[in-house]
């Protein structure tokens, strides 16, 4: 009973997060592209599931990068109050490719186009979510990639490099994003 | 119907049928029930399921906000064909993707959230599910999943059908079942039942087929038991009624021989020439048996009712006959007690009905004569009224009111209960067997009526009571219908009583008249003076004699000399009883033309009207078949040969003297074996047959004669008693032809003697009258030889020489007409002529015929037809008539004188003779005499040798006894008992006056 209550609370409390953000957003105009973008990137920790080794214990942090220039600004700061399956979020700005296998989640900043090879040949076979909102980062050997249909933000996902790095991606996720083929080979 | 009253097989069927029904009906109540429930939660559990997996798959949709993605998910719910609509709601419950199954359908378009805590609800046809959709513990939206309950109801409705159908097989077989086991317990009780019905009506041999050891079965045995007890019940009851009714009938037998002997010789007795003490004390012997054998025939009657023997005897017959014979009967009785009897004759006295005419007269016999009984002074009115009709039957209302001493309602409660009168009072006073009534009440029910009564004390009684008879329509009598001149002729009535005024009225009315009443002279003669002052006199006038103040002779009187014209209107006096010939002469005196006695007989009425208005139409007024005049049947059947099978002696003795008195030739036979014996050997016009006979009876002779062709015409009648063993109807079954009650009476013998004797050569004396000359040569009494006026030889020629019949016959005459010409040459010194002189004259004139009086007929003859002539020439016939009559009358005087002067010589001699000798052995001629007389009562021939050893023994007796020896011989020798019985009686008279003599 004790127990139930506390979920409930917990539940309750999440919900008056979401709500209250999405009510600033609201307050403050229709959520801009990031705002959804923010929203989307937690979300996505739900529906893939790290190995458990990328863990050290209970308490290591659920890592969330972004290399190059945020384009989030302060957003991403609302994540650093939510948690991921229990772990509290820490958010990472890194300059460069260094400590990139450190994340859990990492965001590829439009600047970082040219670094490409270089973040990718570093994560690779690593348990790393790459995400970015550049045009062809998926198909150049990222994961998962912000487009714009119409007036929604879709996602293309590159579902083999996903299993390669040992993630595993719910089939409801896959369901939603637009399933895209790497132009390369094997990286 | 209530159940209680349906039988034990409905209810044991209904029963079973309910209990299978009920046990039926809750199991497939149950199974559809849970049948129910359980689908649904089936369907409850798979749209759940559902529900779940739409969630789960639909909350990247959900967070990604991509609707398509979600509407595709939802429609992966297509092959779920119960649900109809799934809606995704988002996190802020707006409509997120929806899915219809039928996507015009609009009905349930808008789906709402429910509250929070509801996930499941069943709203009408629908089952409705809601699912919170998790992401880890954030809610992002809702899903909403409407499911039809189509397929489960449409389950239901074959599970329901399906049940019903179950239902209704298992109930019929139920129902057979039900059928078959039923008959294994109801069918005992049935059979049981219908042998108890057949038990019911009597039938106590019907077998019982009940054979189980059950209860009915032991029930069934009970009941076979006592049905068996009951059939010995009742076979003993049977014998023991039987052996009651042979008693009745044995002893009506005993009574009725005695009985028959009384009436019958008393009744020859009156006829002889007695003394007037003696007449009395002979009346009153004839008129107290009579009653005793109406107590008598009141008593079987009951007891055969009492045994259901009675059955009714249906002929054709007219009410009007059975009044007026019930108005003749009574005519003395109430004249002597001064009652007005009035029977009321209306429209149905003219029915021809068919049914049991005696025993409706029985009935009315016994009410007017109770009413007679109980009734000191004023009337009695019989009235008969319509109550139902149909195509043939009729149903009548006869009433007897009287003005007696009534009843009170106590004894009116209890008067129709056998053996009981009013009280016992009553009883002493009035006498009576007190079974009258109750018979009438059984009688009256046999014609399918009620009798009741209505009556107060001092007041007078009604009795009422209804018959039933079988109508002949168009068979109505054409009698009492006057010729057309007639009809609408205006009569008076004159009577000072109310009820016999409107009685005589509604005959005329009957007869077409037009009747006005008057209740007093006076008033007769102010509505005879208004009515011929109005031009529309009156022709008729009755009027009734006994009237107070003015009575009917001052009144016809007045009419006649008073009124103007007044002697132009015909007048009829009506007479009490016995009273025209007192009056006869007074009344045609004032001018009455004709007479009519009290209580009026319709037709007599009707009668006398056609003859004083001249009118020659049929005659209404019928001899009844028992009022046959003896010397009717002289004249008819005078000389005819009869069989007399009889076998008491007494009885033989009494049949012969009436049959001798009819001059007849009598033979006898004393049982049916000698009848036999006799009829083969001679030629009979008639036989008349005893029923109980020892040897042979008389249904055996009677077979064995019919069986012989040339005696199957021969007339036989029965002599039966009037009992319980059904004598009649059996006579006629072995093939007699009629019967007469016995003990004899002697008009019904007549009437049946008229009926059946045929007509044949010397048969009927007027026939030899004017027909042929018989032989002459027949002996003529010396006495007889010199009668002037009187043809004797002729006489005894046609009455077979029967001098003892002419002597009789000679009597009769000079007693009735010995003062005739007085009371006629009365009436014409007056000056006056009458229907009643007419009718003496024409009486005597037929009566002169039947002795022989020829020339006294002829004077008669000649006056009768005279009677319109002048008053020189009346008188001139009358003297002559006078003259005639006289010189009969001496001569009958003389003969009877010298008879009583024989008879007298007779006895002087007998006793000069018993002072000569007396010689003989008394004690044998006594004990002889005895033999003879048993001997002679048997017919038997050993009486010839009796006699001879009386004779021889008795020749030293007085000469007066040899004189009636010789006689009783020739009598022996003609086979005349009767007469020889006579002679023995006078034989032993003489001697044992003459033994007395002797001793003293």
């Amino acid at each position: 009973m004790n127990r139930f209550h506390a979920s409930l609370l917990m539940v309750l409390a999440a919900l008056l997060v979401f709500f209250g953000m999405k009510g600033g957003m609201l307050l403050a105009g229709p959520p801009s592209a990031y705002q959804l973008k923010t929203a989307y990137l937690y979300h996505f920790t739900k529906f893939v599931q790290w190995p458990a080794t990328v863990f050290a214990d209970e308490r290591t942090p659920f890592r969330l990068c972004v290399v190059g220039v945020d384009p989030f600004g302060k957003l991403l700061d609302v994540l650093s109050r939510k948690k991921v399956k229990g772990r509290s979020i820490v958010i990472r700005r890194l300059e460069s490719a260094a400590g990139l296998t450190a994340c859990h989640l990492l965001f590829v900043s439009q600047s970082e186009e040219g670094q490409w090879q270089k973040i990718f040949s570093t994560v690779s076979q690593k348990p790393v979510l790459t995400v970015s909102d550049t045009e062809g980062f998926a198909r150049r050997g990222g994961m998962v990639n912000f487009v714009r249909i119409g007036n929604k933000l879709r996602f293309e996902i590159e579902k083999d490099r996903v299993a390669e790095a040992g993630l595993k991606m719910s089939a409801t996720m896959l369901q939603v994003g637009q399933l895209v083929k790497s132009d390369r080979g094997s990286p | 119907m209530t159940f209680q009253n349906l039988s034990i097989r409905t209810k044991l069927t209904g029963m079973m049928t309910l209990i299978s029904g009920i046990t039926l009906l809750l199991a497939t109540l149950t199974f559809t029930v849970t049948n129910y429930f359980s689908e649904q939660q089936k369907l409850r559990k798979d749209v759940q399921i559902q529900t779940r997996i739409i969630a789960l798959n639909s909350r990247a949709a959900l967070v990604f906000d991509d609707p398509d993605t979600a509407s595709s998910i939802l429609r992966a719910l297509e092959p779920a064909t119960s649900i109809d609509k799934a809606t995704l709601f988002s996190e802020d419950k707006i409509i997120f993707a929806e899915y219809h199954r039928n996507p015009n359908d609009t009905s349930h378009a808008q789906v709402t959230l429910m509250d929070k805590g509801e996930t499941v609800r069943f709203e009408s046809d629908w089952l409705i599910i809601q699912e919170e959709i998790l992401l880890g513990e954030e809610v992002v939206g809702y899903l909403v999943i409407q499911a039809n309950l189509y397929a489960l109801q449409d389950e239901i409705g074959w599970s329901v059908l399906l049940g019903t159908g179950v239902l209704s097989v298992a109930l019929l077989i139920a129902l057979i079942l039900t059928f078959w086991f039923q008959r294994i317990i109801s069918g005992p009780i049935e059979s049981l039942r219908m042998a108890s019905i057949e038990v019911g009506k009597g039938r106590f041999d019907t077998t019982i087929e009940v054979d189980s050891e059950d209860e009915i079965g032991q029930l069934a045995k009970t009941f076979r038991k006592m049905v068996s007890d009951l059939a010995d019940q009742r076979t003993k009851l049977e014998q023991a009624t039987r052996a009651k009714s042979e008693f009745l009938a044995n002893m009506s037998h005993e009574i009725r021989t005695p009985m028959n002997a009384v009436i019958g010789l008393s009744d020859l007795a009156l006829q002889g020439d007695i003394s007037s003490q003696q007449r009395d004390y002979l009346t009153k012997i004839s008129n107290s048996s009579r009653s005793l054998l109406r107590i008598i025939n009141d008593i079987l009657d009951f007891s055969k009712i009492e045994a259901g023997k009675l059955e009714l005897e249906s002929t054709d017959f007219y009410l009007r006959e059975v009044f007026e014979h019930l108005s003749d009967l009574f005519r003395a009785q109430t004249a002597k007690k001064h009652l007005e009897l009035i029977l009321c004759v209306s429209d149905e006295c003219r029915y021809e009905l068919y049914g049991d005419s005696l025993r409706l007269e029985q009935v009315l016999l016994n009410l007017i004569g109770n009413a007679v009984k109980f009734t000191d002074e004023g009337e009695i009115e019989v009235q008969v009224a319509t109550v139902e009709e149909s195509s043939d039957q009729v149903v009548l209302q006869f009433s007897v009111r009287d003005t007696g001493i009534g009843l009170s309602p106590e004894h009116a409660a209890k008067l129709f209960t056998a053996f009981s009168q009013a009280d016992n009072s009553t009883t002493r006073k009035f006498g009576g067997t007190g079974l009258g009534l109750s018979i009438s009440q059984r009688l009256v029910e046999m014609m399918s009526g009620q009798i009741w009564v209505e009556s107060q004390t001092g007041q007078g009684s009604t009795f009422y009571f209804t018959t039933t008879f079988n109508r002949r329509l168009g068979g109505e009598e054409h009698d009492m219908i006057p010729p057309d001149e007639m009809e609408h002729l205006r009569a008076l009535v004159v009577d000072d009583n109310q009820s016999s005024r409107q009685a005589l009225s509604r005959m005329l009315t009957l007869f077409s008249f037009i009747s006005v009443e008057a209740a007093s002279g006076p008033e007769a003669l102010t509505a005879i003076h208004l009515a011929a002052e109005e031009g529309k006199p009156f022709q008729l006038v009755l009027v009734d004699w006994l009237m107070p103040d003015m009575d009917g002779i001052e009144t016809i009187r007045k009419i006649n000399n008073e009124i103007p014209n007044g002697n132009k209107i015909k007048t009829v006096l009506l007479t009490s009883f016995d009273q025209e010939e007192s009056y006869g002469l007074e009344g045609a005196e004032v001018g009455v033309d004709g007479f009519v006695g009290k209580p009026v007989n319709c037709s007599l009425l009707f009668d006398t009207i056609m003859d004083i208005f001249g009118m020659d139409v049929a005659k209404a007024f019928r001899i009844r078949q028992d009022d046959v005049d003896p010397t009717e049947v002289i004249k008819q059947i005078g000389g005819a040969r009869v069989l007399l099978v009889e076998d008491n002696a007494i009885n033989r003795q009494v049949a012969c003297e009436i049959l001798y008195g009819i001059g007849l030739q009598v033979e006898v036979a004393e049982d049916g074996e000698v009848a036999l014996e006799k009829v083969s050997q001679e030629t009979y016009d008639v036989v008349l047959m005893d029923i109980q006979m020892p040897k042979m009876d008389g249904y055996e002779a009677t077979r064995l004669m019919r069986s012989d062709e040339q005696l199957a015409m021969l007339p036989i009648i029965a002599m039966t008693a009037h009992a319980m063993t059904g004598d009649y109807e059996k006579s006629l079954e072995v093939g007699m032809n009629d019967h007469v009650p016995k003990p004899i009476d002697k008009k019904k013998l007549y009437a049946a003697l008229i009926k059946w004797v045929r007509p044949r050569e010397g048969l009927g004396f007027s026939k030899v009258e004017e027909e042929s000359q018989p032989d002459v040569g027949r002996v003529v009494p010396e006495e007889m030889q010199q009668l002037s006026g009187l043809d004797v030889q002729e006489a005894l020629d046609r009455l077979n020489g029967n001098d003892r019949l002419y002597y009789s016959l000679l009597s009769e005459f000079y007693r009735d007409y010995a003062g005739a010409a007085e009371q006629i040459g009365t009436l014409f010194d007056e000056g006056e002529k009458s229907v009643a002189v007419a009718s003496l004259i024409h009486t005597i004139k037929g009566m002169a015929g039947n002795i022989s009086a020829n020339e006294l007929a002829k004077q008669a003859l000649a006056l009768e037809k005279g009677l319109d002539d002048s008053p020189d020439r009346q008188r001139e016939l009358f003297n002559l008539f006078g003259q005639a009559l006289e010189q009969v009358m001496d001569s009958i005087a003389r003969l009877k004188q010298h008879k009583e002067k024989v008879e007298q010589e007779k006895i002087r001699s007998v006793e000069g003779a018993i002072e000569e000798e007396a010689g003989w052995d008394a004690g044998e001629v006594s004990s002889l005499v005895l033999l003879l007389s048993a001997q002679l009562g048997g017919q038997e021939i050993a009486s010839e040798e009796s006699f001879q050893r009386l004779r021889s023994l008795l020749l030293p007796a007085s000469e007066e006894v040899q004189t009636l020896v010789a006689q009783l011989g020739e009598q022996i020798d003609r086979f005349d008992f009767a007469e020889a019985q006579k002679s023995l009686t006078k034989i032993s008279a003489t001697l044992a006056l003459e033994t007395g003599e002797q001793k003293s």
